[in-house]
């Protein structure tokens, strides 16, 4: 497969029809959460985009990202969107192995240089010039710095290689760092989230081939497309804490009506991710559809916000204190229960409180 | 059992009940769109799948607009079904992948979804085609 050819044509030659690219085009305005209306826009862009080179290292990180990604519900436009970019390092995926496989990132950098989209999944360890975890004898932290030079732009996907996850949590035993806290002089996308919602990867992938350049991002670095708004704002159970409606426990009448979940500890208020809309498996839920709290995974440092279940989420009575007046009004309610949890997150992280067995 | 779409899960609400805020406001935005596409001619579309539905809505939103005369499948890259809804320049269109899993849902308001339309390129193709088998048959008697 060429290079320097327009993906129009690529698509053209794997039989696809100027509808079905439409139709590709359509998957791609929600994937990247577009209006449908700009589909033909995005088909118009792609028709003479080239083909790009991806360089995916995976370090300190559980493969729960590639997971998600690989066992997405909508194959056909991931794999379009994996056939039609160049993914020539990813050395979970790749059949090449040892020093074929080095080769290969070491000639695409070669060809590519300065063009590249350097996608990094997993933390990085800085301890001990970063021996705690080394690919082909090379630590993490020298191939992301020399890997980066010469990428046009790094994708951090997850929450270990945005913020830093568990391996950063205290107390963070290899001195794990994000991405970011590394390189500077690159644009970097946050993509994060415990795994990360597998049509946000290629979303911002597709927004890389449409528009050439990354997403706009909010001020933690992620595309606002898709973190723009807290997992609370677009959560179908909102009506319900509108109402007052929360479930006290996880076998309680609220709980079996569906009521909100914020008394049971859900980070929703406090989390901006699209799990409320994109969904999980086939779009057929996600975990407060399930009846679980969110946990605030796609968040900086959540690991040490304090319990899943108790520590960082104030109860809808604890907010007096706070913010007492604003109870008046149920949009300024809402505000001063944000407060209150940033408050309770911020006392919580100094605190470093973790996740305990009696929580779970 | 195949799928997780295999497993019957049917979701009902009375028709009193499904007339929610989130129906009324959908409803009214297809009515500022219809008005649109009336005064500028001008098509826009509702993206189904970015809406955090309450259960029940979806359904009420496709029961209250119905169905019109149209129905049209396409076969690209898996089914797509689109047809009018009963209300004129209202189209309902789902994207399936070749698994027949949902890839994108969207209301259209438009005289015509483009997807439906011939695409200038494919004509020409198609013209030319038909030209030259025109000419071998002619050159052949």
């Amino acid at each position: 497969m060429s290079d320097e050819q327009p993906l129009a044509e690529l698509l053209q030659q794997q039989g696809i029809t100027r509808r079905g690219f439409l139709k590709f085009c359509s998957g791609l305005a929600t994937m990247m959460a577009l209006p449908a209306s700009m589909a033909p826009l995005i088909a118009n862009a792609l028709e003479s985009a080239m083909r790009p080179s991806v360089i995916w290292l995976s370090f300190q990180e559980c493969t729960g990202c590639t997971e998600s990604l690989t066992r997405s519900h909508s194959p056909t436009i991931e794999n379009l969107i994996f056939n039609i970019i160049s993914l020539d390092y990813h050395h979970t995926l790749q059949a090449a192995s040892g020093s074929a496989a080095e080769d290969a990132r070491k000639q695409a950098m070669q060809d590519h240089y300065g063009k590249y989209l350097l996608v990094v999944d997993g933390s990085i360890p800085t301890k001990e010039d970063g021996v705690y975890s080394t690919i082909a004898g090379v630590s993490n932290l020298e191939m992301l710095k020399e890997t980066a030079k010469g990428a046009a732009a790094i994708v951090s996907v997850g929450t270990c290689a945005a913020f830093g996850g568990l391996p950063y949590a205290d107390p963070n035993p290899t001195g794990a760092v994000p991405v970011s806290a590394l390189i500077k002089d690159k644009p970097i996308v946050n993509v994060s989230g415990c795994p990360p919602i597998p049509v946000v990867i290629t979303g911002v992938l597709a927004h890389f081939l449409t528009f050439g350049k990354l997403p706009e991002l909010d001020s933690s670095g992620r595309p606002l497309a898709f973190f723009g708004e807290s997992i609370h704002d677009r959560c179908y159970r909102r009506p319900f804490y509108d109402q007052g409606k929360f479930a006290k426990s996880f076998d309680d009448e609220g709980a079996r009506k569906g009521w909100c979940l914020y008394e049971l500890g859900c980070k929703g208020p406090t989390t901006h991710n699209a799990c409320a809309t994109e969904k999980w498996n086939q779009g057929t839920s996600f975990p407060i559809q399930s009846g679980h709290p969110c946990l605030g995974c796609s968040e900086p440092d959540f690991w040490d916000a304090g319990s899943f279940y108790e520590a960082v989420t104030a109860s809808p009575s604890d907010i007096s204190g706070y913010v007492a007046p604003a109870l008046i009004a149920g949009a300024a309610a809402g505000i001063g229960l944000g407060l209150a949890n940033r408050i309770k997150k911020v006392r919580a992280e100094k605190q470093h409180e973790k996740v305990t067995n009696d929580d779970l | 059992m195949h799928g997780l779409p295999e497993i019957a899960v049917i979701v009902t609400a009375s028709h009193e009940q499904s007339i929610t805020d989130n129906v009324r406001a959908l409803l009214a935005e297809i009515a500022t769109m219809l008005a649109e596409l009336l005064k500028t001619n001008k098509p826009d579309s509702i993206d189904l799948r970015s809406l955090p539905l309450l259960p029940g809505e979806y359904e009420a939103i496709k029961t209250i607009l119905g169905e019109g005369e149209i129905k049209a499948n396409l076969d690209a890259l898996g089914p797509t079904h689109i047809y009018e809804t009963g209300l004129a320049g209202v189209w309902w269109v789902r994207h399936n992948n070749e698994n027949d899993e949902c890839v994108a849902e969207v209301i259209e308001v438009t005289r015509i979804p483009d997807i439906l339309k011939s695409p200038v390129n494919e004509i020409e193709i198609s013209q030319s085609a038909l030209k030259q088998q025109l000419k071998e048959w002619s050159e052949n008697t």
